[in-house]
Order: C-alpha cells, then structure tokens, then sequence
C-alpha cells in the first residue's frame, strides 16, 4: 500500500510539474501580449462570462455592481 | 462605462474552451446584471485570462489528487507554492519587466489598474483555497504573491511619475531666470514656464491618467510637484547657479509662490505641504529682500549644498 502511495505522490510530483510548466508559458505569453487598453466586451454573452471568471471587489466602482450600471 | 479611446477586443479567447471546465470556481451568472453595450472594462485582457488559468490551474491539480485524501495537506501546500510561483514569477515579475519598455501615460496606467485587479484576486484566491482544501484544518493560506503585486504596484506608479517627470524637464529648459538680475520683479506674476509646465501636470493628470483610483493619482500628482519642487530647490542649494542676486531670489519666491497658493486651490489634503519646505526657504526673499541680509549673503555666496538652514 506504501509502495502505491509513494508511486501515486511521485506521479503527483512529476504532474504538478508539467502543469506548472504548461501554465508558465500560458501566463507568461497572455502578459508578455496584452495591448494595455481596456477590454471591450459586445455583447451580454462575453459580459458574462469575463465577470464570472474575473475576480471583482466586493464593493466600489469596480464592483460587479457597478460595473453593470 | 464606456471611454473614449477603448479597443474593441476579439472574443476569440471567449470561444477557444478556454472556460472549459472552470464551473465549479467560477460565479453563477444569475447574480449579474447586463449593462449596455459596447462597455469597457476596467481591465485589459489579460486580467481575465490570467483569472481563467488560474481556475483551470487550480482545478486540474484537485482533479489529480482526488482519490488519495491522507495526502491533501502535502497537496494543498504544493498547489499553494505553485500558485505564488505562477503568479510572482510569470505575471508580477513579466510586469515589472514589461514596465521598462513601456513609455505610453495610458499604457502605464491601465497597468496600475490590471495590478490593483490582481490584489484583488489574491485576496480572494486566499479565501479560496481555504474552501477548497481536502483537509478541513483550521487557518488561513496567505499568498506572497499580493506583496510582489504591491511593489509591481508601486513600481508602475513611479515610472508613471518618473516620465511626467522628464517631460516636466523640458518646461525647466525653457525657465529664463537670470541670476545676476538687478532689478526687482516689477509685478507678482508667476514665470510664463511654470505656469504651462502646471497646466501640462493638471492637463495629464485630468485626461490619460483619468482612469486611475484617487489614492494612485494622488501618489502621481505628489510624486510630480515633488520633483517640481526639487527642481526649484536645487536652484538654490546646487552648486550652480555659482551667484544669485536677491532680485533673482525674489522671482524665485514669486513662483514658489503661486504654486503655493494654486496647490492651495487644489483642496487636496494629500498634496498640501508639497511646497512647504521650498516656500520657507525662498518666501524671507519676497518679504524683506531689499531690507534684510540676504539669504546669499548668509550663506556666503549663495545657499549651502541641500536644506540650508538660513
């Protein structure tokens, strides 16, 4: 059973790094490529699904809140 | 919230699945309101996206891990050191990197903005994590990555100073103060460089900069006059001008002066004693320069290299 264990938190290990490796260059490319404008969306469909991934203050002008005004 | 000047994004990343699998981090759509549209967002693009990766990020690492639950605090920890990896070494610090090449006052600012977004999802990620964690245990997680965004905060709001600053520069080539003057300034009127270098400050900070919190465009405005008043100061304490008459001193004050009294106008707690300091030192001129010992005279020549006591 140690034996399974040991195998899994190695395969563990060696997954977390590939996901670390595969989300460095996800990150690293969408920073090293934003325009620095303000994102624009068109419709109610892209509202919603950018303010239900993003993190927003609870409170304030940026607020879901008001952002909706 | 629309503004002027936003750019009209493809939606492309919203269609590549790249929301795939995110719903069990993501917040029901049902407790948003729709606005109208077109709407600019405060952030750019690369706010959200980095918010969706870090979801899939964060789920695809529990999905591994389910199965094996006496080892979810050696996961939890694991996940959480990542997460601070990704987002100090790949997002803060490609940031601070970014900043370098970057000039553009809007740019800069819409930097200072994404940042201030990002201390707000590693707040929120603090809290998340907690939910999230296998092992019900006690405590809270605390993310090193908010102190990174803070100095990349900090950091974005100085290069914003410090290419006001350069520009403001350029309106103290064009200052024509003659030093050795004899003749007493003849009306109270501020020099004509100062007074378009502070319509270009007020011109800036009203327009470009507008999208930025009060407490940061406070920071810059300071940041600013401070490097203004620095300018001026060192009229008196640098080692030239080598001679300056008491009629010179006496327009220097004048100027001191009225930026006294337009920051005065301004009603800003924040930015009120910005001139203090150069107003005591040059405002004895103004009052009494034909009848006291001069302040060069004090100082044998001219004032002391940095704060001189006179």
């Amino acid at each position: 059973m140690s034996q399974l264990t040991n195998l899994l938190l190695t395969l563990f290990e060696r997954y977390s790094q590939l996901l670390q490796r595969k989300f460095s260059s996800d990150f690293e490319s969408i920073v090293l490529g934003d325009d620095h404008q303000s994102m624009v969306v068109n419709d109610d469909e892209e509202y919603q699904k950018v303010v239900s991934v993003s993190w927003l203050p609870p409170s304030g002008e940026w607020s879901a809140a008001e952002l909706s005004k | 919230m629309e503004r002027r000047g936003a750019v009209k994004v493809s939606n492309d990343w919203l269609m590549t699945g790249r929301l795939r699998s995110c719903s069990k981090l993501t917040v029901p759509c049902g407790l948003i309101h729709s606005p109208g549209f077109p709407l600019a967002l405060p952030f750019s693009q690369t706010y959200p996206l980095c918010c969706i990766d870090i979801r899939s990020f964060t789920e695809q690492y529990y999905q591994f891990s389910e199965g094996f639950a006496e080892h979810h605090r050696d996961i939890d920890d694991v996940l959480r050191k990542a997460l601070d990896n990704l987002l100090i070494k790949q997002v803060s610090e490609n940031i601070q990197r970014r900043l370098q090449m970057i000039n553009n006052l809007s740019q800069l600012s819409q930097i200072v903005v994404n940042v201030l977004f990002f201390q707000t999802a590693c707040s929120d990620l603090e809290t998340l994590l907690v939910t999230l964690r296998a092992t019900q245990r006690g405590g809270t997680i605390h993310l090193d990555s908010l102190a990174s965004f803070q100095q990349t905060l900090k950091l974005t709001q100085d290069r914003i100073v410090a290419n006001i600053s350069h520009k403001m520069d350029s309106f103290f080539e064009e200052a024509e103060y003659q030093w050795t003057i004899s003749n007493a300034p003849g009306a109270d009127e501020a020099s004509g460089y100062l007074m378009d270098l502070i319509d270009f400050l007020s011109t800036v900070m009203m327009s470009v900069l507008i999208q930025l919190p009060e407490f940061s465009k406070d920071y810059v405005y300071r940041g600013a006059l401070a490097h203004c008043s620095m300018v001026l100061m060192s009229y008196l304490t640098d080692a030239q001008p080598r001679m300056i008459s008491d009629q010179a001193l006496a327009y220097i004050a004048i100027d001191v002066r009225w930026l006294q009294s337009h920051i005065t106008n301004l009603n800003n707690p924040h930015l009120a004693d910005v001139f203090t300091e150069l107003d005591q030192v040059s405002f004895p001129c103004l009052l009494h320069w034909s009848h006291m010992p001069s302040l060069t005279s004090f100082c044998g020549g001219r004032l002391a290299p940095r704060r001189c006591a006179c």
